[in-house]
């Protein structure tokens, strides 16, 4: 200990020569001391210091100096033990003249867990906000301005093409029919209708061209079309018309197998449907309301699940589907349609 | 939500002053605890008059259906409400330029004699002012990491922070609080005592704010230096009429004896009580004051020759509760929530 103070004590005795142009408050501190006429003994006792800590502080020796906080208070304390106004050697709240006059924070010298303030991390965050709402109010303006026609639900297509087609053919509201694979209703009521007006022109010029677009339409158009026909027979055409007719239903199932695996399910009453042919598209799903009415198009068997299976009619092919089997009280049934309308678990 | 529009803060809620440092801009807010109440006419209907400054004006002017009031006491919550709308008011304040309600984050300071319920309090009424997140951290903690000394060192660091309403010492180390006492006696209890001393030795009566004045003007907490004095008007009590005296800085210093020994004897025990390790370490490197207290001439150099061991005033000693509320949040990010006193 004694060996450092003397260390000091010839250090100290450097340092005023070093820094005679602009004396550093250590400097400053020990002239006053001298003027004085006060030993360092004397200093440490009155500042309650230690005498290390004193020549420590004439130094400017930062190894042997606490931090800051601390040396500014001691140098307070010791300017005015001298005599020396202590805003003259160093202005309150200045950390630079503490460092610069020869007192280098500790802390700078050597930096460790630091408690100086960082620049938070959330500079950022109003421009990401900006961003944000920029995306929002682009999105909704997407939403507002998007064409209408693609969000009409198919409830409300349903409605309108039973509704067309009960006001143009009266025959045609025994099976107002819809096909799933997205014909627009009114192509299917134009159709029938067309597939009528044909039927008439057949009539009259025989000619069995026309039935192809028949083909194309819902059997049961064509079956409404041969009832028209028959109610309104020419005696001309009589041995004609079955014949084509026949010639139709008999063509359909060799030329695209539509025909006799198209599965017509009528809705008395609410329930939760779902049908999934061979291939595994689901050509039904959901829950309808009473009075829907669906002709699905696909490959044989179809798998049918139905959630009240006392409201729900099957046809396959025109045909009734017995389902009473598997129709329990509370129960969902679940069972195959197999190509000859038969059906099992 | 909305969370990043607001600035996270750092409140010193004291029985004197509220101040409230905020992130990146500093000391934002340093208004006295007072907030004045107009109650209605009819006496049903109570709302707020005036906060802060504009109201520590009021204190002691108002008419009847104004009532100043100080909702804190000794550092700890007096009047829930009252406190919860101060501060709801002082931070809508410090966020001027936001277009939506503020919800920042923030760090609240509690006196470290306060009680589980007293901290619940503290932390509910800040809540109710609309903070998202409740930090609570002992005044000591703060003061010593505002005022700049290493708490993160093993080695003792004693803190003497001087409030308003409490004093609070602490020995700090390795980021936690060694030893801890806090007595009720701060500013306010120097106010008290001169206004107690004039009524006794003048027979003249002086408000509050008369009190804190001298006390700013001529007060001191050793003799030594040069004799001030200062002109006082107040009510004489024989007569009942106003009347104007001279107080000398001696006569104050005698005032304010009692509050005085009452604080040394604290910072006497805490050395006493501090392990002897830590206790050296304090002998050698000093006493940190902090605090409004640490304004009161000479209060330093009192401290120093009652103990022995060199004593030093932080830098800015107001703001250092506050500031050091702010360097916590920041290390709250950083290290996690070490310093955070628990409820």
């Amino acid at each position: 200990m004694s060996e450092k103070i003397q260390a000091n004590k010839e250090s100290a005795e450097e340092v005023p020569e070093k820094t005679e142009n602009s004396p550093s408050i250590g400097a400053r501190l020990r002239a006053a001391r001298e003027a004085n006429s006060m030993s360092v003994e004397e200093v440490a006792q009155a500042l309650h210091l230690d005498k290390s800590l004193v020549i420590a502080l004439e130094n400017g020796d930062r190894e042997h100096l606490p931090e800051p906080v601390f040396v500014k208070g001691y140098i307070r304390h010791y300017a005015h033990l001298v005599g020396i106004q202590p805003e003259t050697l160093a202005p309150p709240h200045d950390e630079s003249v503490v460092s610069s006059g020869g007192f280098p924070a500790r802390e700078s010298a050597t930096p460790k867990r630091d408690f100086s303030y960082q620049a938070p991390g959330n500079r950022w965050a109003p421009l990401f906000a900006g961003f944000i709402i920029l995306l929002l109010i682009g999105l909704s303006a997407w939403w507002l301005t998007r064409p209408k026609h693609e969000a009409i639900p198919a409830s409300v297509l349903e409605k309108s093409a039973s509704r067309i087609a009960g006001t143009s053919t009266p025959t045609a509201r025994t099976a107002p029919t819809i096909t799933l694979s997205g014909v627009n209703p009114a192509m299917s009521s134009s159709a029938s209708n067309a597939g009528i007006s044909r039927m008439r022109i057949v009539n009259g010029q025989h000619s069995a061209t026309p039935i192809a677009p028949l083909k194309e339409a819902s059997p049961s158009g064509a079956m409404a079309a041969q009832s028209e026909n028959s109610s309104s027979q020419a005696h001309a055409s009589a041995s004609f018309l079955p014949q084509s007719d026949t010639n139709s239903i008999n063509q359909a199932p060799a030329q695209n197998g539509k025909a006799a695996s198209s599965l017509q399910v009528k809705i008395t009453r609410k329930s939760w449907i779902q049908v999934t042919d061979a291939k595994g598209h689901v050509l039904m799903r959901g829950l309808f309301n009473a009075g829907t009415h669906r002709e699905l198009n696909g490959s044989l068997p179809y798998s049918v699940i139905l959630g009240n299976a006392r409201g729900v009619s099957l046809f396959l092919s025109g045909n009734s589907i017995d389902d009473s089997a598997y129709i329990q009280p509370n129960r969902t049934a679940r069972f195959v349609i197999l190509p000859d309308g038969k059906i099992q678990p | 939500m909305f969370g990043f529009l607001s600035n996270d803060l750092s409140i010193d809620l004291g029985t004197a002053n509220t101040l409230i440092f905020m992130r990146d801009k500093g000391i934002v807010l340093n208004e006295p605890s007072v907030v004045a109440i107009r109650t209605d006419r009819s006496g049903g209907m109570r709302s707020i008059a005036a906060v802060g400054l504009e109201a520590k004006l009021m204190l002691g002017r108002n008419p009847t259906n104004i009532t100043t009031v100080r909702p804190l006491k000794d550092g700890v919550i007096a009047d829930f409400t009252t406190t919860e709308k101060m501060l709801q008011y002082f931070i809508k304040r410090v966020h001027e330029n936001s277009w939506f309600r503020p919800s920042p984050r923030v760090v609240v300071c509690v006196p470290c004699g306060a009680t589980q319920v007293e901290r619940r309090a503290i932390r509910e009424a800040v809540t109710g002012a609309g903070a998202r997140k409740v930090y609570l951290i002992e005044e000591p903690m703060a003061a010593a990491i505002g005022a700049g000394v290493p708490v993160d060192e093993p080695r003792g660091a004693m803190v003497l922070d001087i409030g308003g309403g409490t004093s609070e010492v602490a020995v700090v180390s390795l980021n936690g609080i060694v030893y801890s006492a806090s007595v009720r006696i701060g500013g306010d209890k120097f106010d008290e005592s001169i206004i107690n001393y004039v009524r006794r030795n003048y027979g003249m009566l002086i408000g509050e704010a008369t009190a804190e004045r001298i006390k700013f003007e001529i007060g001191s907490a050793y003799p030594g230096r040069e004799l001030k004095e200062v002109e006082v008007k107040g009510r004489n009590l024989a007569e009942g009429l106003p009347r104007s005296f001279t107080l000398n800085s001696n006569e104050i210093l005698e005032a304010i004896q009692e509050p005085l020994f009452g604080i040394v004897g604290a910072v006497k025990t805490a050395l006493e009580q501090t392990p002897p390790e830590l206790g050296a370490d304090v002998a050698e490197r000093g006493i940190v004051i902090t605090g409004g207290g640490a304004l009161l001439r000479d209060l330093d150099r009192l401290i120093m020759e009652e103990t022995g061991a060199p004593v030093v005033i932080a830098e800015d000693p107001l703001t250092c509760v506050a500031r050091g509320g702010g360097k916590v949040l920041d290390m709250i990010d950083r290290h996690g929530s070490d310093f955070l006193a628990t409820e």
